[in-house]
């Protein structure tokens, strides 16, 4: 069990969460979220594959947006 | 993107308390298909995470017996 604990809150930019990883070597975080009372809760573990998947997955969106937009223009007469 | 986009609409959090063998945590993971989780005191605070990696390090190649050890007797910094 490590008890170093390297956390990141839910409103942690994706890419900064990569890069926390790497620093640490790590391949999980603790994701935390503020509760009103000044705790945190906790509110599980992120993989360093499930941030991959959705940079991934964004990446993919903005590449089919552009695609989209390059050669599924209907041209104009 | 944040970790909230990538935790998703994930409603499970999982966690062991570290009075658990480690037998039963090693269970635990499996059944959950989870490779990491945090490990919490009697109070409910996370006071560390348990990875599959330390299990295989610190129990099965020491030969150490899983159903004699606990948890908590896993610290490490």
């Amino acid at each position: 069990m490590s008890t170093s604990l390297v956390s990141a809150s839910l409103d942690r930019p994706v890419d900064e969460c990569l890069r926390l990883m790497e620093q640490h070597r790590i391949y999980h975080l603790l994701v935390l979220e503020a509760s009103g009372d000044a705790r945190q809760r906790y509110r599980g573990m992120i993989s360093i594959s499930d941030v991959l998947r959705v940079m991934a997955l964004d990446e993919k969106s903005r590449a089919d947006l552009l695609k989209a937009f390059a050669f599924e223009r209907t041209p104009p007469h | 993107m944040t970790l909230q986009d990538a935790i998703g609409s994930r409603t499970d959090v999982y966690a062991v308390s570290e009075s658990l063998t480690v037998h039963q945590a090693a269970r635990y993971l499996r059944e959950r298909q989870v490779r990491a989780v945090g490990v919490v005191d009697e109070h409910g605070r996370v006071v560390g995470v348990l990875s599959q990696s330390d299990i295989s390090d610190k129990i099965a190649a020491e030969n150490v017996c899983p159903d004699w050890t606990r948890v908590a007797e896993m610290r490490r910094s």
